[in-house]
């Protein structure tokens, strides 16, 4: 019918084979892998290391623009490292209102 | 029988149709395909028997396959969406192509690593598509967290975005400084940008555009009316990069590598990278992937010294992409691509061989007469399905073909060597770049002529 030759069709039957098991791993991996498993909680995730961004990433939480990166990142020169999160309310234009607006986007490592 | 891959990729494509249509149990399939495989086994000294249970095999492998594919795993983001929309998640991940600006909105997909939701975070997998409000310069790779409300798409998992995102500002973004795209999708896209780049520097935007479609398959700043106006005609398809620009391609680079002297085996492997390559700058589509495929099928073919089947080779790049995506058989661009070539493959020889096309003396009209017959047959090969999805049948697509065809051809090699000349010395660009425009205008005005025709084109 196809003139395979019986090597060829060994070919063919082991390629079915490999096949086959791949598609039944598949299956039971994406059916019996633990569904919802909570990794960790942390509250890193989408907040920004204060002791290590860039004015360009300072720029991206909502109330720093140019200026007020450049004068966290003078402060931060000047003292070393922040060790409190508060210690930002020491720098000129971050009033209480905006400390509160940005702390949630920050972190201290 | 020259083409056993062609029977395979018809039982398998056969199995995919079925499982598409009719739900049926994993495990029952499952076992029934160990069966038909041992026995093909037991068989293999028969002829006839042999070959039926084989081939109900590979039937099973297909259903088994697209049942495999149709659900997502258990980590996938949209088995974590609530169907709550005022939920706020935070998504960790990388940018997963190269983000797009389109109607004022940056628009890429982003593939999740990690979500948070409720003071809790969960281990997740997934492409999600993501639209951001204003432009703003992101590049594949690149590491994000994503702040803000996600839901599913209306056809789930069929479009292959698990949910859609919309920010509405770029503050709902944080920039991550690290980059996690592989190396070679990020040349590629690099290369990408620098070459819209040098459309949209030496063009105006109308001839950018069109150039940018043909030579780069990207067809975001082609105008509406446009785009409208060449499916009128039937021409749409020189928007589409397929196996015509994958020609091209190898074969201006197996030339520049011969002048350059490359020995024959090495210059091969050389094109067939090439090749890959710039199916990875246009975004692997399915045509793209076809005639990548194809082409190189034909070429390691050379390499061996073997004369590859065009039958064969089709049936590999058609097996190749339900492979990686089984549902890409009901995509309309799947159907439309393969068609036209297994009508150009199928058709076009015996039309030549009915029309006595070989003893035409005059070798310009034989060139023409074969243009018409290898358009023809596409034309017969789409025709219904062009009809059934676009509610529109066109008389004169065969007739615009003819003239619009040749001009994208001029257009693609003249975009092309733009290309290599801008990137050698953008000075020398600017009279490339008048050709094109002339080129593109000469096009737009030949399809506004045959679309004013009479009966050139009905909607259904």
């Amino acid at each position: 019918m196809l003139n395979l030759t019986r090597d060829e069709r060994k070919v063919f039957i082991f390629l079915s084979v490999i096949f086959l098991l791949g598609v039944g791993v598949n299956f039971i991996v994406k059916n019996f892998t633990p569904g919802k498993s909570p990794a960790y909680f942390s509250d890193k995730i989408g907040r920004i290391n204060l002791n290590t961004a860039d004015r360009d990433l300072l720029m991206e939480i909502p109330g720093i623009g140019e200026k007020l990166s450049q004068r966290i990142l003078e402060s931060r020169k000047a003292r070393g490292n922040f060790s409190n999160i508060d210690e930002l309310k020491e720098i000129k234009g971050i009033s209480e209102a905006k400390f509160m607006k940005i702390r949630d986007y920050l972190i201290l490592e | 029988m020259k083409t056993p891959l062609a029977f395979f990729t018809f039982c398998f494509s056969l199995g995919v149709v079925c499982a598409y249509l009719i739900k049926v149990p994993f495990w029952f399939v499952y076992v029934l395909g160990v069966t038909f495989t041992l026995v093909s086994l037991l068989l293999i000294k028969r002829e006839l028997s042999f070959h039926i249970i084989f081939f109900c095999s590979v039937f099973i492998l297909g259903i088994l396959h697209f049942e495999v594919s149709s659900f997502p795993p258990k980590r996938s983001i949209s088995r974590y969406l609530h169907h709550n929309n005022d939920q706020v998640y935070a998504i960790k991940g990388y940018v997963n192509n190269n983000p797009a600006i389109q109607d004022g909105r940056t628009v890429f997909i982003f593939r999740v690593e990690r979500l948070q939701f409720n003071q809790s975070s969960y281990k997740t997998s997934g492409d999600i598509l993501v639209y951001l409000k204003g432009t703003k310069a992101l590049s594949y790779g690149e590491e994000l967290i994503l702040l803000g409300k996600a839901r599913r798409p209306h056809r789930a998992f069929k479009s292959g975005v698990a949910a859609v995102m919309h920010l509405q500002n770029s503050s709902k973004l944080i920039r991550l400084n690290k980059n996690k795209g592989d190396i070679i999708r990020r040349s590629a896209f690099y290369l990408k940008n620098k070459i819209e780049g040098i459309f949209l520097k030496h063009l105006s935007p109308l001839a950018a555009g069109i150039v940018d479609a043909m030579v780069l398959g990207e067809k975001g700043h082609i105008s509406p009316v446009i785009y409208d106006a060449m499916v009128k005609s039937g021409t749409v398809h020189i928007l589409v990069v397929s196996g015509f620009n994958v020609g091209i391609i190898a074969f201006i680079s197996g030339l520049f590598l011969k002048i350059l002297r490359i020995p024959r085996k090495l210059r091969y492997f050389l094109v067939i990278v090439v090749l890959i390559f710039y199916c990875f700058i246009t975004g692997a589509s399915t045509p793209v992937v076809r005639a990548t495929v194809m082409g190189i099928f034909l070429i390691l073919g050379y390499i061996l010294r073997r004369e590859a089947d065009i039958t064969n080779s089709f049936s590999l790049a058609m097996l190749f992409i339900l492979f990686v995506d089984p549902q890409a058989l009901f995509s309309i661009s799947f159907q439309l691509s393969y068609i036209s070539v297994a009508a150009i493959v199928y058709l076009y020889p015996r039309l030549r061989s009915f029309l006595k096309v070989e003893r035409i003396k005059i070798n310009p009209l034989k060139l023409i007469v074969d243009g018409c017959l290898v358009s023809f047959s596409a034309w017969l090969g789409t025709m219904g399905f062009i009809a059934y999805y676009f509610k529109i049948f066109s008389p004169v697509t065969l007739l615009a073909n003819i003239f619009v065809v040749p001009l994208a051809t001029l257009i693609t090699l003249s975009g092309l060597s733009m290309v290599v000349v801008a990137l050698i010395s953008p000075f020398l660009a600017g009279p490339l770049a008048s050709t094109n425009e002339i080129l593109v205008i000469l096009l737009l005005k030949t399809n506004t002529l045959f679309i004013n025709l009479p009966f050139a084109y009905f909607y259904l």
